[in-house]
């Protein structure tokens, strides 16, 4: 049978983890206003305990912090408890394109997670750098979000959860440059429930980007409507 | 930031619980004291500092990225509204800090009793190896030291027991919950659990005791 230390420490290190039930939180509540609160060495372990828990978090690769969110936070100090920010919603769903991006490329990812491939590291270094972010729209089913740097040969699409082509068929990207006609940018086949395509290409100048299911191996023009389309602000 | 100065803590009558003293959390508690004095340069600097930590252990544990961002932004304005929330005598403001990000997680988690579903629609979030040159990189952007130190007791611990750890802090489950995932009688996961816990505060702590 344990002591009752021991069933304090079992009992802080749960609820430190975040993995108490309520019944749980009440026996040790129970136990720390009986014990615990007065006992030295159960205090010391207790906060050790929280102090280990808190910097588990430091086991993840950090996330991007999306670039306004700082500022938003701000502004929100400015105004009283409890006050609801104005058009909350639409900022979440703007936020949408990069968190897609972010979770496809697993940036919040836990280090003890299973390997990925160099593609997702080289996403992840190319974010981290301070790559810009949009959100195709149109018809296609799935989320298709590009991340680009503007003079940098460098951009990346992620998709996820994207309708596989017919046989025979595959995704071909266009990028459209002031009046001339759209330029081949590469093919891709999803695989999976995500993709990640490198592109080598500096979008600088660019207008837009498009998405058009065209016959494999790819087309010189496209043949179909986009299914996907993404503005490029450079 | 600099590698951490520890300071051993004299075992004296009333020293603090934990003695955080690194360099890092000075300044960090210097920040908290003039957010008291409502500065918000202060404020800037500790999100600037630890936003993208707290917002990769939201989107972790909810798995929903603006749940996460509206979750991060939660807890820091939790930290401006009440910096007296944090004692100095008992640990450190990073730990502090993430804790409260990490219980306003679960809480969401939890309140909206849709985790099984959560999880199972969700797209999976892979990490990054060690050795992936992405993280190289990524690590340069903050306390690598914290990092390194933490994975170094994380690595340690036996495959058993930090997968019980990885459980419960990253996906928010109680013990019978872990239980019943891994086919294991209740009381071997508390005594993973439990010994997995001292491992990590010997680890952590020892040479502030």
């Amino acid at each position: 049978m344990i002591n009752e230390h021991e069933r304090v420490e079992e009992l802080v290190a749960v609820q430190a983890l975040g993995g108490s039930t309520p019944q749980e939180e009440a026996e040790l509540d129970q136990l720390w206003a009986a014990h615990g609160a007065t006992c030295e060495q159960c205090r010391r372990m207790e906060a050790e305990t929280r102090e280990v828990a808190g910097r588990l978090a430091f086991a993840l690769v950090p996330s991007p912090v999306r670039e306004g969110l700082e500022d938003e936070v701000l502004q929100r100090t400015l105004r009283p408890a409890g006050t609801k920010r104005p058009g909350a919603a639409r900022r979440w769903l703007a936020a949408v394109a990069a968190a897609a991006l972010l979770v496809a490329g697993g940036i919040g990812g836990y280090l003890f997670a299973p390997r990925q491939s160099g593609q997702t590291g080289a996403l992840a270094t190319f974010l981290a750098q301070g790559a810009r972010v949009v959100q195709f729209s149109g018809p296609g089913r799935g989320v298709l979000t590009l991340a680009y740097r503007p003079g940098v040969p460098s951009a990346f699409v992620v998709g996820s959860n994207l309708a596989t082509p017919p046989e025979g068929k595959v995704y071909e990207l266009w990028t459209f440059r002031g009046n001339r006609p759209p330029i081949p940018t590469g093919t891709f086949t999803p695989s999976g429930t995500q993709t990640i395509v490198h592109l080598p290409t500096d979008l600088s100048g660019a207008k837009q980007m498009a998405v058009t299911v065209e016959k494999a191996p790819g087309a010189p023009q496209p043949t179909t409507t986009p299914v996907f389309v993404a503005p490029i602000s450079v | 930031m600099g590698p951490p100065l520890r300071l051993v803590s004299p075992h004296a009558f009333q020293a603090p619980v934990v003695a955080t003293v690194d360099l890092g959390d000075a300044r960090d508690r210097d920040l908290i004291r003039r957010i008291g004095g409502g500065d918000r340069e202060a404020f800037r600097h500790l999100f600037r500092r630890y936003s993208p930590t707290a917002l990769a252990l939201a989107q972790r544990v909810l798995h929903q990225p603006h749940l996460a961002e509206e979750t991060v932004q939660e807890a820091f304005l939790s930290v401006w509204r009440n910096p007296g929330g944090y004692d100095a005598h008992r640990g450190s403001v990073r730990a502090w800090l993430m804790s409260t990000v990490h219980h306003r997680a679960v809480d969401q988690v939890r309140r909206e009793e849709a985790q099984r579903r959560r999880a199972e629609e969700s797209v999976a979030m892979p990490g990054l190896p060690p050795d992936d040159p992405g993280e190289v990189v990524v690590e340069e952007i903050g306390l690598p030291q914290e990092r390194a130190a933490v994975r170094g007791a994380l690595d340690v611990l036996p495959g058993e027991q930090r997968q019980v750890i990885e459980l419960m802090y990253f996906d928010g489950m109680s013990q019978s919950q872990i239980a019943a995932r891994l086919g294991l009688p209740l009381g071997t996961v508390k005594s993973r659990c439990l010994l997995a816990m001292r491992r990590l505060r010997a680890a952590l702590t020892w040479m502030e005791r």
